[in-house]
């Protein structure tokens, strides 16, 4: 054992020489615009922030705010490159170059403000809320002790709902997964994303079953999130997203894909134009 | 028919109905309603585009990584079964504790450190080369094919009788010269039906690459179950397998037909 | 990089604990999944040897469709798709319908599935190559075909097939990781939650590695022993090599 660990790290070491040789970059915006396009990282499986149409198109509230940025960044809305991503993935694919911008319902917290840097807000999502059956006995979070709930490998709620609340969580990469398992029976109640699964009891066959049985323990404000220490970039990006709550591309984001036209986004878009973006 | 024939025949046939009884059987009167779903996304499953205006995505992904990957692994693979009988005693020990140590790593957990381990950016003379999720899948799988690969063609050597080697050398053959133009051509097909099981394991294993993040058939299968609901899941994964196992079960029959082959020429 | 790897979150007691009981979990799945896929190997090669009719054919199909599609994608079909085939059952208080299959229950029968498709060419592959003789040595003393099948052409042949049948369940251990995918909260699937608090990812990647390479080699060392002290004088000796 001794010897293949030796030669594993050895291995390591060898494909690691290779990536020290991969950094010193120019600065990320020069970068973008000699490469004429933006790449960022959205979400695909996520009605209403970003989803795949019946003709094949990537459509969404992101996915609306994604265009205008590369719009203002690049030149043209067409200059972007659309990277689908998933909670548990995001933060490395960005922090590994894979992708410029993160617009994927990105919570704002401290632990990830060590990893990345935040841009402006855009949205305040209603953090974890609970789905379950219409007949169900659940009426507070104390309730869900010892349950089984399904839910979304990393978000961050996970640990509060295993540690405060003492639910057992059965996690899924991907939401069409966990969507598919709670649909089964497998567990007795679907903690998420509150707008997601609004959205979901839109469906008639959902909501004639289920109901939002809890109402969230937390509002998260949704920002992007762009790598460390990339001042100009990060600057770009948020008078851009400023620049697109001020046009009432939000607003009318929010409309479009019946999101409930929040007072937050309102009061966002007023205070941008008013600033002048 | 010949009999080998018949029982592919059969296989090939049956598997086919079975998965079609299966979607009967789940869908009943909606059946027709789920295959117009997978009629409507299929470009999206095979091409990873829309009306097959593009390549490189959905099952196409997946043939093109597994090629890749093995192409990666043949090379490699050659190296390190060469190393393995090595005359080198030490270096002999070396590359076989590496080839078991390729071997037993799981795939899934190989393809996970490959997407950390790896740059998504790196220079090369002045070049920024990107190396895309897809590139690492590439990358990650082509690991422990290389320790089949190895294998198979350390047991092809030694399948080739000594007296070869003993002859070349009394004609004034170098190692490596004997290795290349005597071995290697009277090994190559006693390896190659190993090599081929290897390669639709290789491609079967390509279904894991949906964790780094590729546009493979199962990503994209999921994102349809996401946008079109999960009464359709069922027949997605019903289409993903027989997508694989058309491809794979032709392989697997043509393998069988040179293992016999080489048998019978024994 | 390779010298400012960190390593301190293995001395956090919650995540010791989490690898622990993620192991637990995959030795657990693996354990099963083996005696299973054994069985199911046994069984299969038996149907085939025996030509059973309508069981036969089945036994077929249902090799040639494990063997060459991806076990991932069997595991999602099985996992998601079997309660609406109308494996679940009521549950008496609260009037729900639940799957009767628990997600590890789907990983282990995927597992022994596919697996022990492989395990019937595997046991068919040795009973092949018992020699005639010994078979017609059977036929002399006035053995039954059953009997020749359970006393001499099977026990021979597991022997015979110790390498491959290793080999099958190394594959069987590795391709176990999966069910991370699926929320079973194997050693996988908690060595990626720790990624996702720690963001240590090749860190953990790599303790995971080391992980599974220490059981797969316990497994390989204890079936070379095995194989030793099932060695049959004279034959068989040249296959474990």
């Amino acid at each position: 054992m001794i010897m293949s660990s030796l030669i594993k790290l050895s291995l390591a070491a060898a494909i690691s020489g290779i990536a020290v040789g991969a950094t010193a970059r120019a600065d990320q915006l020069d970068d973008i615009k000699a490469r004429g396009k933006l790449i960022v990282g959205i979400k695909n499986d996520y009605v209403p922030f970003g989803f795949l149409t019946k003709d094949d198109q990537l459509k969404g509230f992101e996915i609306d705010l994604a265009k205008f940025v590369a719009g203002a960044l690049v030149g043209s809305e067409g200059d972007i490159e659309l990277v689908p991503v998933v909670a548990s993935n995001r933060i490395e694919l960005l922090n590994a170059g894979r992708i410029d911008l993160i617009l994927a319902t990105l919570g704002k917290n401290a632990e990830r403000a060590k990893v990345l840097d935040f841009t402006e807000e855009y949205y305040n999502m209603a953090g974890v809320v609970l789905m379950a059956p219409k007949e169900t006995t659940i009426s507070k979070w104390e309730d869900v002790r010892g349950l089984k709930l399904c839910g979304m490998q990393g978000n961050l709620y996970n640990r509060a709902l295993t540690g405060t609340y003492g639910a057992q969580t059965v996690l899924f990469t991907g939401t069409a997964d966990m969507f598919k398992a709670f649909q089964d029976g497998r567990c007795a109640g679907l903690a998420f994303d509150g707008p997601i699964l609004q959205q979901k009891l839109s469906d008639p066959e959902w909501g004639k079953k289920y109901k939002i049985a809890l109402d969230t323990f937390n509002y998260i404000p949704i920002a992007g999130g762009v790598r460390k220490n990339e001042p100009r970039f990060l600057e770009a990006v948020n008078k851009a997203i400023l620049a697109a709550e001020a046009a009432g591309i939000l607003v009318e984001a929010e409309k479009a894909y019946n999101m409930g036209e929040t007072e937050y986004v309102a009061k966002r878009a007023a205070d941008a134009k008013a600033a002048g973006y | 028919m010949s009999k080998e024939t018949t029982s592919a025949t059969f296989g090939f046939f049956g598997v086919v109905a079975a998965l079609l009884a299966v979607l009967l059987t789940l869908y009943g009167q909606g059946t027709g309603e789920a295959l117009r779903v997978l009629f409507d996304r299929s470009s999206l499953l095979l091409t990873g585009s829309s009306n097959f205006s593009g390549f490189g995505g959905g099952f196409s992904a997946n043939v093109i990584i597994s090629v890749l990957s093995m192409a990666i692994a043949l090379v490699c693979g050659f190296f390190l079964g060469g190393a393995m009988v090595s005359p080198n005693a030490m270096v002999r020990s070396v590359a076989v504790v590496f080839m078991n140590l390729l071997r037993s790593s799981p795939w899934l957990v190989v393809l996970y450190a490959m997407l950390y381990l790896l740059p998504f950016n790196v220079s090369i003379f002045g070049h920024h080369i990107f190396v895309s999720p897809f590139l690492k899948a590439v990358i990650g799988l082509s690991f422990p094919v290389t320790a089949y690969i190895a294998e198979a063609f350390r047991n092809g050597i030694h399948a080739v009788p000594d007296g070869q080697w003993e002859s070349a050398r009394a004609l004034g053959y170098r190692r490596g010269q004997i290795l290349r133009l005597i071995i290697l051509p009277q090994a190559f097909p006693l390896m190659l039906p190993n090599l081929m099981t290897t390669y639709a394991m290789l491609f079967i294993g390509t279904s894991l690459v949906v964790v780094t993040g590729t546009s493979d058939v199962l990503s994209i299968g999921k994102t349809v179950i996401a946008s079109d609901g999960d009464d359709y899941a069922a027949a997605v994964y019903l289409y993903i397998l027989l997508l694989f196992f058309l491809f794979a079960y032709p392989l697997a029959t043509w393998t069988r037909a040179l293992e016999r082959s080489l048998s019978k020429g024994k | 990089m390779l010298f400012s790897l960190d390593f301190e979150w293995l001395a956090d007691p919650l995540y010791q604990d989490w690898l622990l009981e993620g192991l637990g979990t995959t030795l657990a799945i693996t354990g099963v999944g083996t005696i299973l896929m054994l069985i199911i190997g046994v069984v299969g090669a038996a149907i085939i040897h025996f030509n059973i009719p309508v069981a036969k054919p089945l036994t077929i199909i249902m090799i040639d469709l494990f063997r060459n599609t991806p076990p991932l994608v069997q595991l999602l079909f099985l996992y998601f798709m079997l309660s609406d085939l109308g494996m679940s059952y009521t549950d008496a208080t609260t009037g729900e319908r639940i799957p009767l299959l628990s997600g590890f229950a789907c990983v282990v029968i995927s597992l022994a599935l596919y697996n022990g498709s492989i395990a019937i060419e595997v046991i068919r592959s040795g009973i092949n190559s018992v020699p005639r003789q010994t078979v017609e040595g059977g036929i002399s003393l006035g053995y039954s075909r059953a009997q020749i099948f359970r006393w001499i052409e099977l026990p021979i042949a597991l022997r015979l097939t110790i390498p491959n049948m290793t080999s099958n369940v190394v594959s069987l251990i590795k391709t176990s990781a999966q069910a991370a995918l699926v929320a079973v909260t194997d050693v996988m699937f908690y060595a990626t939650q720790i990624t996702l608090e720690t963001f240590l990812n090749l860190e953990v990647m790599i303790v995971l590695w080391l992980i599974y390479l220490v059981i797969t080699t316990l497994v390989v060392l204890l079936a070379k022993q095995l194989a030793k002290a099932l060695t049959i004088p004279g034959f068989g000796a040249g296959a474990m090599k």
